[in-house]
């Protein structure tokens, strides 16, 4: 077994206004999905007006991961909040989420900064 | 004075009135003067008026009566008074009362009589005088009350009158009130007191007096006068100093009495005191229980005069009485009676059980036991006493002392009685002690007697040799250790069962010839000591005729009184007995019988030894007598199981039956292939012409023996008709043909000849006929040894591997070497499984021994081992399951393996070692060492086993082996092993094989063992590949990323590549994660290798591909196409295999990004 390894992700969450921020920083892969999940739904309260997910430091994400977003945006949208993603353009990242098609059901952004404004303004 | 002559009063004084309290009138009425007169001074009274009227003037002193009752003593003086002619015509009286003066006269006399009480012996003397010194001249009443209370001597005087007073003032023998107040007070004044009294009757003066010495009452005198007042204080004073007197006689008389009382006590205090060291005395003389009894038991009669008595003590159990000594009973009785429990209502059994004496003393008491009526011992005892014999706390018997009347026992008697019963105990306990020292003495005595005599015997019996010997010894020790008259010994008939008189001693010749033989139910002591295997004792005659009613008469007549009767056991069975017989009646105490039977075992074991040293005398015997013979049959078999040839050996044994018999010619017949017999050894016979024959089954000698099975012997081939025959023609006579048999068929035929005519009797065709068995087995033993032999490298050769398996990155060699002078197979193996993992099983084993039995348990082993490995079983698993099955199997071979599960892809080699020698392991540059990890018992042995895990580096190779090749008859193990590591100076198998053989063994390649080696090599690795068995779980996935990461990066891929490969491989893990099933510890393997610019991804699992479902699944399949350049699924039977290439170079690779 070794030594304990360091959690595979992190993710860190604020509250800008009504919309929460979150970073997701490592790799999201089967083991840990779930739980990154639950850490992102924990950390948006009813009265948010959405979600908006900073990718731009992930290193890994593999079809697990891309299921967790699917299932996140499907409960996010049944409470009627929102939910952005920040994925630089070219990184490997991005290029899972349009290979999965994860484009279609919910809108990628450059930065952070444009998905914030991005839930703010569809209220 | 009247005419008629009679006297009329006709004037009284008031004087007169005043003290008698009658008026002149009042005199009248009661009858005139003479009426007053006390009626004891009448007939005075009456001559004094007589010497009045007769003119003599005259005085008496006269009592009157009172008109209150009271009385006065008058002085009447009268004075007659003449006429003229002298005649008396008038009587002038004068009256004076002079009581007082009477009374004071009185009282003077009263002390006057004092005297009479120095003289009284005795107080109650003392006190009995009293009253009448004062009654009647002082007083009325005189009455003493004693200090107690009680009234004691009193008088009365005048008549009624004092006697009425006392009634009224004693009622039951004590006083009453008014007088017990009085008394009260006198007694509490200490002086004397005057009471006035009235009671229903009279009135009374009461002068109570204690009767005073010192500060002691000795009791109250109490003095009564009729009427008030009548005491003066002189008369109070005369009886006061009487009452002082008298006290100071009571005193001295008492103290008199007390001084002789004392002196008398004194007196017998002393005899008592005299009469104990009598008995203390007699005691100490006393030596035995009884003797102390008996003494005890004269001087309690001496002391008491008793008529009669006994000693009874308590017996050791506790329970019963027995009369240890008794005197004035009739001796007969007393036996009788001897003992009697503890419990019964007797004086004795009451006092010896409550520990208090019985004093029945009176015929009354005496009858309050009524059983002691019954038993009859005491009759015409009047009074008993039953004194407890104490001894520490609890008495331990008692004293009983009978008595021919009642009598009284004072308490000092009691206590003298007590004290003799106490020295009794004291000198039993004593004499008990003594006794039982004597006994311990007497006891060890013996004891050390019977231990010498059974050693003597036991030294006897062990001279003898023989059974004759041993029962004559027998006989004669059994006298001498019990000092019996007669001694026998019968023994149980072989045939018959009874029981025979085999020895016997001490007893008048022809006494026992009647009873020689005792049926097994005789009615007699030794066929029931046969029947029970008990010993029995008859102690007397009456004890003989109780038991053996029928045979007593006999046993009456032989004189003998008593009989100990022994069962004597031959091999665990009753085979006889040893009697004892005694010309008195014995009591058999169980130190006697605990003897006799010692001794009887001492001598059935002699009697046991020397039948068997009999019977193997016996045995002996005959053995020598056949022991030629038997010998030269025995060489025939030395020979059959040697090196010799089969041909060699018929010949060999041929030449021994020739020369035992003293034959001249001799021939085996064997069957050829078409089954008619061929001479295939002969002696004394023409080879040339024996080279043709062909006997068919059936005719001629040798034909019809191998026809019929049974032998036949030829007298003279001359005499009859016998057919053609080799023997006959070579000038033979006497012919003896015996078949071959060997488990019920006949094998061959054996022929011996003789020159001489009927040379062969009975004997000789025994030994033919038993050579012929040898000779059989031998050939039958060949036979089946060349088939078991073929049978058992058949086994073997089908077991042991033709090729080893090839699992990639592996590399192996094996050998199998035969022992090279054994002919015979051994039971090593080895063997080599790829599993469907991947992974490599290697297994060697040894079953010691060899033959058939070793490769048949190799060949069940190995093929279970196999099917565990496959299974999937780690080392340890499976050998607990084979331990589990060689148990269950019950096979006698000790096995021993080793077996290793090799993962070439990382070099986990798991390990697990039964008994067996440890592997070498050879590193990739030639360095060797032992695998010592992983050991545990050979197979069958319950064990937990346990497993190593080791690592073998890449490049480096495991050696197995079994023992042949280490073990010399020469040279130790740790040798053995020390030239095997430092043979193994190579990592590649086959020269690593060839390198140890050549070491191990010497140049011309013999072994005294059977050798297998398995060698298997992990592969090494190259720097442009990396190859990992993953486990199945999602944890497992980051690390298997890393390490293709760092593939990609050695490599120089693209950044562009590396996230795509990265990501297709992930996925392609992700997948064979989710496919595995079955065992937790499932695993896949990833294989990653660049090859001309391109990197090939292989990820092998053992699950089957299975689509994905539900939304947001099926991604995988997907990405891994939209990744990288060529996708390949793989679906197999034993699993899924992903296949993904994609070219490094990342400008050349255009993404849809």
């Amino acid at each position: 077994m070794g030594a304990p390894q360091p959690p595979l992700a992190q993710v860190e969450t604020s509250i800008d206004d009504d919309v929460v921020v979150a970073r997701v920083v490592g790799e999201v892969d089967m083991s840990n999905a779930i739980e990154v999940q639950d850490r992102l739904l924990g950390a948006v309260p009813a009265s948010a007006h959405g979600l908006a997910i900073d990718l731009a430091e992930l290193a890994y994400l593999d079809s697990a991961g891309v299921r967790l977003l699917f299932e996140l945006q499907e409960r996010l949208s049944r409470r009627g909040q929102g939910l952005r993603l920040a994925v630089p353009a070219g990184s490997h990242v991005r290029r899972v989420l349009l290979l999965t098609r994860l484009d279609t059901l919910v809108a990628l952004d450059e930065d952070v900064a444009a998905s914030i404004a991005a839930i703010r303004s569809s209220v | 004075m009247l005419e008629d002559g009679s006297l009329v009063r006709r004037w009284v004084s008031p004087t007169f009135t005043r003290i008698t309290g009658y008026s002149l009138d009042d005199a009248a009425a009661v009858g005139g003067w003479g009426e007053l007169v006390h009626p004891d001074d009448r007939a005075v009274a009456r001559g004094r008026i007589e010497r009045l009227l007769a003119g003599e003037p005259d005085a008496v002193e006269i009592r009157v009566v009172c008109k209150n009752g009271t009385i006065v003593w008058i002085l009447d003086r009268g004075h007659p008074i003449r006429d003229a002619s002298g005649r008396v015509v008038r009587i002038l009286g004068a009256a004076r009362d002079i009581t007082e003066f009477r009374r004071n006269e009185a009282t003077l006399g009263v002390l006057a009589r004092t005297g009479e009480l120095v003289v009284a012996q005795t107080a109650d003397a003392a006190l009995r005088l009293l009253p009448g010194i004062l009654v009647p001249d002082a007083a009325e009443l005189a009455l003493v009350v004693h200090a107690d209370g009680r009234a004691g001597p009193r008088a009365t005087g005048r008549g009624a009158d004092g006697t009425a007073l006392e009634r009224r003032l004693v009622d039951a023998g004590r006083p009453v009130e008014p007088l017990a107040g009085a008394i009260a007070r006198a007694v509490e004044a200490g002086a004397t007191r005057v009471e006035e009294i009235a009671t229903e009757v009279t009135e009374a003066s009461l002068v109570v007096a204690p009767l005073l010495a010192g500060a002691t009452v000795h009791g109250v005198l109490v003095v009564g006068r009729l009427g008030r007042g009548r005491w003066a204080a002189a008369d109070v004073a005369v009886v006061d100093e009487l009452a002082r007197r008298a006290a100071v006689a009571v005193e001295r008389a008492r103290s008199t009495a007390l001084a002789a009382a004392a002196r008398r006590g004194a007196e017998r205090a002393a005899e008592r005191a005299r009469t104990l060291q009598a008995v203390a005395a007699a005691l100490s003389r006393a030596v035995t229980q009884e003797q102390v009894a008996r003494a005890c038991l004269a001087e309690a009669i001496l002391a008491t005069g008793a008529r009669a008595g006994f000693v009874t003590l308590l017996e050791d159990t506790g329970d019963m009485l027995r009369i240890l000594s008794s005197a004035g009973y009739d001796a007969d009785r007393v036996a009788e009676m001897r003992r009697f429990p503890l419990t019964l209502e007797l004086p004795s059994a009451i006092a010896a059980r409550t520990g208090r004496p019985v004093w029945a003393l009176t015929r009354r008491a005496v009858a309050r036991y009524p059983l002691v009526q019954e038993i009859g011992l005491a009759a015409g005892d009047v009074a008993w006493a039953a004194l407890p014999i104490p001894s520490g706390e609890r008495p331990i018997g008692a004293i009983l002392l009978a008595f021919g009347h009642a009598i009284r026992l004072p308490e000092e008697d009691r206590a003298l009685l007590l004290g003799i019963a106490s020295l009794c105990g004291q000198a039993l306990d004593r004499a008990r002690l003594f006794e039982a020292e004597q006994a311990a003495r007497d006891e060890a005595q013996q004891a050390a007697d019977r231990l010498a005599r059974l050693q003597r015997a036991t030294a006897a019996l062990g001279e003898a040799v023989h059974p004759d010997a041993v029962l004559d010894v027998v006989v004669e020790q059994a006298l001498a250790a019990v000092g019996a008259d007669g001694a026998f010994v019968m023994l149980r008939g072989q045939d018959d069962g009874a029981l025979h008189l085999v020895r016997e001693r001490g007893f008048p010749p022809g006494l026992l010839d009647p009873y020689a033989v005792a049926a097994e139910e005789a009615d007699v002591p030794a066929a029931d000591a046969l029947r029970t295997g008990r010993p029995t004792y008859r102690q007397s005659a009456r004890d003989y005729r109780r038991r053996h009613p029928t045979s007593a008469d006999d046993f009456d007549r032989s004189g003998f009184r008593a009989q100990a009767t022994l069962p004597l056991r031959v091999h665990g069975r009753v085979e006889g007995v040893l009697a004892l017989l005694f010309r008195s009646s014995r009591r058999f105490v169980a130190a006697d019988r605990a003897l006799l039977e010692t001794l009887t075992l001492q001598c059935s074991q002699a009697l046991e030894r020397a039948t068997l040293f009999d019977a193997e005398h016996v045995a002996r015997a005959d053995a020598e007598a056949v022991r030629d013979e038997l010998g030269r049959v025995q060489a025939l078999t030395d020979v059959a199981l040697s090196e010799l040839s089969f041909e060699q050996l018929l010949e060999t044994l041929l030449d021994r039956v020739g020369s035992l018999l003293d034959a001249e010619a001799a021939a085996i017949l064997l069957p050829d292939e078409r089954g008619d017999l061929a001479v295939r050894a002969s002696f004394g016979l023409a080879e040339d012409a024996l080279r043709q024959v062909r006997v068919p089954v059936g005719t001629g000698i040798a034909g019809r023996v191998a026809g019929n099975g049974v032998a036949i012997v030829i007298e003279d081939v001359l005499e009859e008709e016998v057919g053609p025959s080799v023997l006959r023609d070579a000038g033979m006579r006497a012919i003896a043909s015996v078949p071959l048999l060997a488990a019920g068929a006949t094998v061959g035929v054996l022929s011996i000849a003789s020159s001489t005519p009927a040379r062969f009797g009975e004997d000789a065709l025994r030994l033919v006929r038993l050579a012929a068995d040898r000779m059989a087995l031998a050939i039958a033993n060949a036979r089946a040894y060349q088939q078991q032999t073929a049978i058992a490298e058949t086994l073997q050769r089908s077991l042991l591997l033709d090729t080893l398996p090839s699992v990639p990155g592996t590399d192996l060699a094996a050998r199998y070497l035969p022992a090279t002078d054994d002919v015979e197979v051994g039971g090593d193996w080895y063997d080599a499984v790829a599993r469907r993992d991947g992974r490599l099983a290697l297994v060697i084993g040894d079953v010691v021994g060899h033959g058939i039995e070793a490769a048949a348990t190799m060949g069940m082993l190995r093929s279970a081992l196999r099917a565990y490995l496959l299974e999937g079983y780690g080392p340890a698993d499976v050998l607990e399951r084979l331990d589990r099955l060689v148990r269950a199997v019950r096979r006698g071979e000790l096995t021993t393996c080793a077996i290793c599960v090799l993962d070439p892809l990382d070099g986990t080699l798991e390990l697990a070692v039964a008994g067996h020698p440890p592997p070498v392991v050879v590193q990739a540059d030639g360095s060797a060492a032992l695998l010592e990890s992983g050991r545990g018992t050979p197979l069958g042995v319950p064990a937990r086993r346990r497993q190593a895990a080791e690592r073998l580096e890449p490049g480096a190779t495991i050696l197995l082996y079994t023992d042949g090749l280490i073990e010399r008859r020469t040279r130790g193990l740790e040798d053995g092993l020390a030239r095997l590591v430092q043979a193994a100076t190579t990592a590649e198998p086959e020269p690593l094989v060839a390198a140890v053989l050549d070491a191990l063994f010497p140049a011309d390649g013999r072994r005294d063992d059977d050798v297998a080696l398995l060698a298997a090599r992990r592969a090494e690795v190259p720097a442009d590949r990396v190859v990992q068995r993953i486990p199945a779980r999602p944890e497992a996935l980051a690390s298997a990323r890393r390490a293709l990461r760092s593939l990609l990066v050695r490599a120089g891929a693209s950044v562009e590549a590396t996230d795509a490969v990265m990501i297709a491989a992930g996925e392609a893990c992700a997948n064979a994660v989710e496919h595995a099933y079955g065992p937790t510890d499932a695993s896949f393997v990833l294989d990653a290798r660049i090859e001309g610019g391109e990197i090939v991804v292989i990820v092998s699992d053992e699950g089957s591909w299975r689509p994905a479902r539900g939304r947001g699944r099926g991604h995988g399949l997907g990405l891994m196409q939209g990744l990288v350049d060529d996708v390949a699924v793989l679906p197999g039977e034993d699993g899924t295999r992903v296949e993904l290439r994609h070219r490094l170079a990342a400008a050349e690779r255009a993404g849809p990004v």
